[in-house]
């Protein structure tokens, strides 16, 4: 299996836990077998790093200032989707896209558009939690972009009941496409392998 | 495997059709500048020359998802009306939903030779994502930059869609500019180099002045008998010259009698009807506001000059409806206007900035029967040479083509 992981966190741009999660998922995913490619943020020169098997391509965006989270992102994430578009041309196909959180929407859906890649969204929060239910217009977009991914993504991937249950009542009819995978145990791998070969096309 | 790229030419060497698809964030009935009227009328030109166009363009009130216009495909998608932190993300976002849309026309549309052709900024995401995700040739136009616009780059936000123009010129396999100052400005500000800017001049349909009734009666609204009427239309902010339009005024009312309606809508408008009440000359100044294009088009008819005193004009495309009306037109040696107005030939050029230079040239054009004459006869031959949409629809396809040829090796 060949998988395209999209992040903006990535080891050494660690701006929450999850650089370390995406990052431990692909090293557990190699070792699994899989072919992994993470496709995430240049802090500094675009660059691509073998991390243990791991090949992990930096890109920037067009960019180098901006006025908000969502301009910033939405320009980024077309930078992610040019990177992931060659590898697909060089690679000939890919079977999954695991898009981890609303910045990445953007980019999954151009490629489930273009190529049709299963799109898996991962979500480790809402914006609701991280806002407080802030109705200010940037959470309002960036909730947007939340409810754009999950009625799209072919499968949701959540770290706890509690998210499954965040998820399915914030999007209505997305609940039967929901998977709970708790990170760091012996079921992890197994867990998010199961949601990749429940959306894979073969 | 996947295949991308594109075909100039198919497997036994006949030419394949040629269709491109433009991204515009308006096209009419939705008019916000100038984009929507100058796409409009390219795309339905292409059309008769053959060319396949598909218009991708945010949605309106009352107005199909889906139809034709004079051979036009024009679709129309959700245009993300929920509320955005500023203008510059919602364009990000109906850009998110512009390259959905595109996507699947592209989808439809795969064996012939297809262009992206993308207009500003506002479609420089999902043009520039097209371009790599279908291995497709990308055209835009720029009409206008940041740093023409602001005069410059001052805050972070300018410089953010500074930064997105740069990036839409980079990525294009040419530019597109309305004029030698715009090419100039896209080569200087942009970094463009020289060999991928095209110079094609904005259009003007001429027809739309023929065979129009009640041009007396619009005239007699604004303007007694035995007055001259001087017409100015623009948006009422500084780089349009509004106000140094008002301070010629008196100078040339010393010398003839005549009314001024000044149409168009803008952050100006409260100082200049401020100024007008101030300096006494409310009686001689009608500030129309935003006119229809019904008036709009008999006021250009009806008026004895057009004025056009801006200080910065990428192009200048009322100086091109003034002529095409017929209506000899003053304009400021500037930009674009010193490109389509040739002195005391097709129009008077003054000095940009300077009400005595305005005045001048107002009063030189109401003071002579014979160069208004000879500038009317002088106008139609300019507009009907190089101004028409035929021929700029011509030049775009050429460079439609050279661009295919250039995507083949």
């Amino acid at each position: 299996m060949r998988v395209i992981i999209l992040s903006w966190e990535y080891p050494p741009h660690v701006i929450g836990e999850m650089a370390w999660y995406v990052r431990e998922l692909a090293r557990r995913l190699r070792k699994g077998g899989v072919e992994v490619y993470v496709l995430t943020y240049a802090p500094w020169e675009e660059r691509v790093d073998l991390d243990e098997g791991v090949v992990v391509k930096r890109v920037k965006p067009p960019i180098s200032v901006t006025t908000n989270i969502v301009v910033w992102s939405l320009l980024f994430t077309t930078r992610l989707q040019i990177a992931a578009a060659d590898l697909i041309y060089t690679l000939g196909s890919v079977d999954v896209v695991d898009a981890h959180e609303w910045i990445t929407v953007d980019a999954a859906l151009a490629l489930k558009d273009r190529f049709e890649v299963p799109f898996v969204y991962t979500i480790h929060s809402l914006e609701k939690h991280r806002s407080a239910n802030s109705a200010a217009p940037l959470n309002i977009a960036i909730e947007s972009i939340e409810t754009l991914g999950c009625r799209e993504a072919d499968c949701i991937v959540v770290n706890s009941e509690w998210m499954r249950g965040e998820v399915s009542s914030k999007v209505s009819g997305v609940a039967g496409k929901i998977r709970v995978v708790e990170p760091y145990t012996e079921r992890w791998l197994e867990g998010v392998l199961e949601a990749y070969r429940s959306v894979v096309k073969r | 495997m996947v295949r991308g790229g594109v075909g100039g030419l198919s497997k036994c060497g006949k030419k394949m059709s040629l269709k491109v698809v433009m991204l515009t964030w308006e096209f009419p009935p939705r008019i916000i500048g100038g984009i929507a009227t100058h796409v409009y009328n390219l795309s339905i030109n292409l059309v008769k020359l053959g060319v396949g166009v598909h218009v991708v363009t945010c949605d309106f009130p009352n107005t199909p998802s889906y139809e034709v216009v004079e051979g036009v495909e024009v679709h129309r998608f959700d245009s993300y009306s929920i509320p955005t932190p500023d203008f510059a993300a919602w364009v990000q976002l109906m850009n998110l939903n512009m390259q959905r849309a595109a996507a699947q026309i592209i989808k439809s549309e795969r064996g012939g030779s297809l262009i992206i052709h993308a207009h500003d900024w506002l479609s420089a995401k999902a043009g520039i994502g097209l371009k790599h995700l279908n291995r497709l040739p990308l055209v835009s136009t720029i009409h206008a930059t940041e740093y023409g616009r602001r005069g410059g780059v001052f805050s972070d936000y300018n410089r953010m869609i500074h930064e997105i123009e740069v990036w839409l010129g980079s990525e294009s396999k040419r530019v597109i500019c309305c004029s030698r100052f715009m090419a100039e400005q896209v080569n200087k500000v942009l970094g463009v180099p020289y060999d991928k800017i095209s110079v094609i001049p904005n259009g003007v349909d001429p027809s739309i002045f023929t065979n129009l009734k009640g041009v007396e009666e619009v005239r007699s609204r604004f303007a007694e008998r035995g007055e001259r009427l001087v017409l100015f239309v623009g948006r009422l902010v500084v780089e349009k010259g509004v106000l140094v339009l008002l301070e010629a005024i008196p100078k040339v009312l010393q010398k003839v009698d005549a009314k001024f309606v000044i149409a168009g809508d803008g952050y100006l408008r409260g100082e200049v009807v401020k100024r007008i009440a101030e300096s006494g000359l409310g009686g001689k100044v009608h500030v129309t506001g935003y006119l229809d294009a019904d008036t709009l088009r008999r006021l250009f008819l009806a008026a004895d000059v057009c004025v056009i005193p801006s200080l910065y004009e990428p192009f200048g495309i009322v100086a091109l409806e003034a002529m095409a009306a017929g209506c000899p037109v003053v304009a400021s040696d500037t930009g674009g206007l010193s490109e389509i107005i040739e002195h005391e030939k097709t129009g008077v050029k003054v000095y940009p900035n300077n009400p005595d230079s305005l005045a001048w040239g107002i009063l030189r054009v109401l003071g002579s029967k014979d160069l208004v004459e000879l500038l009317k006869k002088n106008m139609r031959e300019k507009v009907e040479r190089e101004y028409k949409w035929s021929t700029i629809a011509q030049a775009t396809k050429a460079v439609y083509e050279a661009v295919l040829q250039l995507s083949l090796h």
